[in-house]
C-alpha cells in the first residue's frame, strides 16, 4: 500500500513517541503471527511454507546431492526467488548472497559428514510468493524450520572408505534426521530512539534505518549491520539504537527459536 | 599589465596594484601518520577524473603490514538530469568494479553497493536535488592482505572516504564530512563528529565477541577521527593553494 507525505508523517510520528504506537498495535518486541507448515513437498529431503498476517508467503525446499568433499568446498547452496522482484534486482542478490555466506560460514560441515570422502550437499531453494516487507526473516525462519525438519538417507556402507574405495549405500527407506544449528537472521527497525522487531512494510517506509541481525547458537554473530529500508526517511542513529537493536534481538531470540522448535 | 582592460573601470592609470605578503606555493605532501605504530595511512589526491563532476584517488596503507595496500579511484557524475517519471529527490546509484583482478564475489559486490548507497542516501542532500540521479562508480585498482585474498573491511571503509571526498569534490550537498573506523573487523560510519552512525557492518566474526558493542563502536569512532582530520586537512590545504594559484594569476 503506497501512503501519502502526510500519513507517512504521522506514522512516522506515532513510531518515534515514547513507547512507540505501532499500527497494528504490537509492542517493540513483537512479531506478527506467522503460521508455519513443514514436510510439505513429497520430492524433498526437507520443506517449510511460512505466511505471515500480511499475506508474505514464503516456501522453502531442500534437497540433497552425495558429493566428494575434498573437491567440493561449499557443502550449501541456496537460490533465492522472490516474485516481482528480477533475479538481478538488489533485494534477491543482497538476499541471496547473505544467506549463502551466513549458511556456509556458521553451519558446521562435520553435520554433513557421510564418510571420509563423501559428505551431503544441501540444495536450499527459497521462493517468495508474495512479499510486503523485507522478507529476510520469514526466508531465515522457513530455513530453518525446513533444515530441523529434513529427513537424509541413512547411510549402511561404512564411513571410512579411504583404506577400500567404495561408493556410500544407504538403506532403501530408513531416513535418518538432519541434526544442524541454523542460523536465523533478524530485521530491526530503529525509528527516532525505539526500536521496533519485524516491521511490517508500512513501518519499513517510515524507518530512519534497519539492522539486520545473525543468530547463531545462542548468541548475536556477524553479519550485522545495517539495512535501508527505504529512501526517504533514512538517516544516522545514535550508537545506543544499535546497542539497544543488539540487546533486542538478544531477550527475544531465544524466545522465537524455541517456538520455531516446537 | 600595460594593456588598459577598457571592460573595467580600473582607477587611475598610474594606480599600483596592492600587494600581499605570502610565502610560495604551499606542497601538497601525502598526509600519513606513520609515526604512530599500528595505524593506518592515507594519500589522497582530489579531480584526478577530468570528464566526471568530481574525483578522488586514495590510497590506504593497512595497519598491520606495509604490503597491505587499498588503491581505489572514485568518480561522481552527477548531478544530472533523470528522464521518466518526476522524482522529488534525486536518486543515488553506486556502482563498484575491480579494474585488475576480480577477486571478489559478485553477490558480495551487491551488497557492499546497497550498503552504500543506503550509507549515503542519508547523508546527500537529496531533495536540493529533484529530477536528477547522482552516479557513483567506485574503481577499486588494488587491494591485498596478506594471507587473504581481499579485505572486505579496508575496501569498505575506503569506499566511504573516497566517495565523500568526490562528493565534496563535486560540489554535491552533504549534511556532513562521513568516514567510516574500523576497529576488529568492525566498520562504523560516522557523521556528526561521531554521535551518529550512518553504516554499521560486521562481515566476519572477531576475536573480541566478547567486547561490548559501545566500546567496539568507541574505538571505530577513534579511527573514524583519525580519517576525517586526514580528510579534511587535505581539503584545507586543496583550498589554501588553489587560493594561492588565484592570487598569483591576480597579481600578473
Amino acid at each position: 500500500m503506497v501512503l501519502s507525505v502526510t500519513e507517512k508523517l504521522y506514522l512516522h510520528e506515532s513510531l518515534v513517541s515514547n513507547p512507540p504506537a505501532r499500527p497494528d498495535g504490537r509492542s517493540a518486541d513483537q512479531f506478527r503471527p506467522i503460521e508455519i507448515f513443514t514436510d510439505f513437498l513429497p520430492t524433498s529431503n526437507g520443506s517449510s511454507k511460512i505466511v505471515a498476517s500480511d499475506g508474505t508467503e514464503c516456501i522453502v525446499s531442500a534437497k540433497c546431492k552425495v558429493v566428494d568433499h575434498t573437491l567440493e568446498e561449499d557443502l550449501i547452496e541456496v537460490d533465492v526467488d522472490i516474485a516481482g522482484h528480477r533475479d538481478d534486482s538488489p533485494l534477491v542478490q543482497g538476499t541471496l548472497s547473505v544467506l549463502n555466506r551466513v549458511l556456509l560460514s556458521q553451519i558446521d560441515r562435520g553435520s554433513l559428514r557421510l564418510t571420509k570422502k563423501y559428505s551431503f550437499k544441501l540444495y536450499i531453494d527459497v521462493l517468495v510468493l508474495s512479499s510486503y516487507s523485507h522478507p529476510l526473516t520469514l526466508i531465515s525462519f522457513a530455513i530453518y524450520s525446513a533444515l530441523n525438519s529434513t529427513l537424509l538417507p541413512t547411510l549402511i556402507s561404512s564411513d571410512d572408505d579411504l583404506d577400500v574405495a567404495e561408493l556410500p549405500t544407504f538403506h532403501d527407506y530408513d531416513l535418518t534426521k538432519l541434526t544442524i544449528k541454523v542460523p536465523v537472521l533478524f530485521t530491526v527497525a530503529v525509528c527516532g530512539k525505539n526500536v521496533i522487531v519485524d516491521p511490517a512494510s508500512s513501518e519499513s517506509d517510515v524507518a530512519n534505518n534497519g539492522i539486520l541481525v545473525t543468530w547463531y547458537d545462542g548468541k548475536v554473530t556477524a553479519p550485522v549491520r545495517t539495512l535501508g529500508l527505504n529512501e526517504d526517511y533514512v538517516s544516522g542513529i545514535t550508537p545506543q539504537s544499535l546497542a539497544d537493536g543488539l540487546k533486542l534481538i538478544e531477550d527475544i531470540a531465544p524466545k522465537v527459536v524455541k517456538a520455531l522448535d516446537s | 599589465m600595460n594593456i588598459s582592460d577598457r571592460r573595467r573601470i580600473l582607477g587611475p592609470s598610474n594606480a599600483k596594484l596592492l600587494t600581499f605578503d605570502k610565502s610560495g606555493p604551499v606542497e601538497i605532501e601525502p598526509i600519513s601518520s606513520s609515526s604512530v605504530p599500528n595505524s593506518t595511512s592515507m594519500y589522497i589526491e582530489n579531480g584526478l577524473i577530468c570528464n566526471a563532476n568530481g574525483s578522488s584517488y586514495l590510497e590506504v596503507t593497512g595497519s598491520t603490514s606495509e604490503a597491505d595496500r587499498t588503491l581505489m579511484l572514485t568518480s561522481v557524475y552527477g548531478p544530472r538530469p533523470s528522464r521518466g517519471a518526476f522524482n522529488a529527490k534525486a536518486t543515488l546509484s553506486v556502482q563498484f568494479k575491480e579494474v585488475t583482478l576480480e577477486k571478489i564475489p559478485a553477490g558480495e559486490l551487491k551488497e557492499l553497493c546497497n550498503f552504500l548507497s543506503n550509507v549515503f542516501n542519508a547523508v546527500i542532500n537529496l531533495e536540493r536535488y529533484p529530477k536528477s540521479g547522482i552516479d557513483v562508480f567506485l574503481s577499486l585498482i588494488h587491494s591485498s592482505n596478506g594471507s587473504q585474498l581481499y579485505e572486505l573491511e579496508s575496501i569498505i571503509s575506503t569506499c566511504v572516504n573516497g566517495i565523500t571526498l568526490a562528493l565534496i569534490d563535486a560540489g554535491i550537498e552533504i549534511f556532513d564530512t562521513v568516514s567510516a573506523g574500523i576497529y576488529e573487523k568492525h566498520i562504523v560510519a560516522f557523521v556528526k563528529n561521531g554521535t551518529e552512525i550512518v553504516g554499521f557492518w560486521k562481515g566476519k566474526d572477531s576475536a573480541s565477541e566478547s567486547e561490548d558493542i559501545l566500546s567496539i563502536i568507541e574505538q571505530c569512532k577513534l579511527d573514524y577521527l583519525k580519517n576525517r582530520k586526514a580528510m579534511v586537512e587535505y581539503l584545507v590545504r586543496c583550498n589554501d593553494k588553489e587560493d594561492h594559484l588565484q592570487h598569483e594569476v591576480t597579481k600578473q
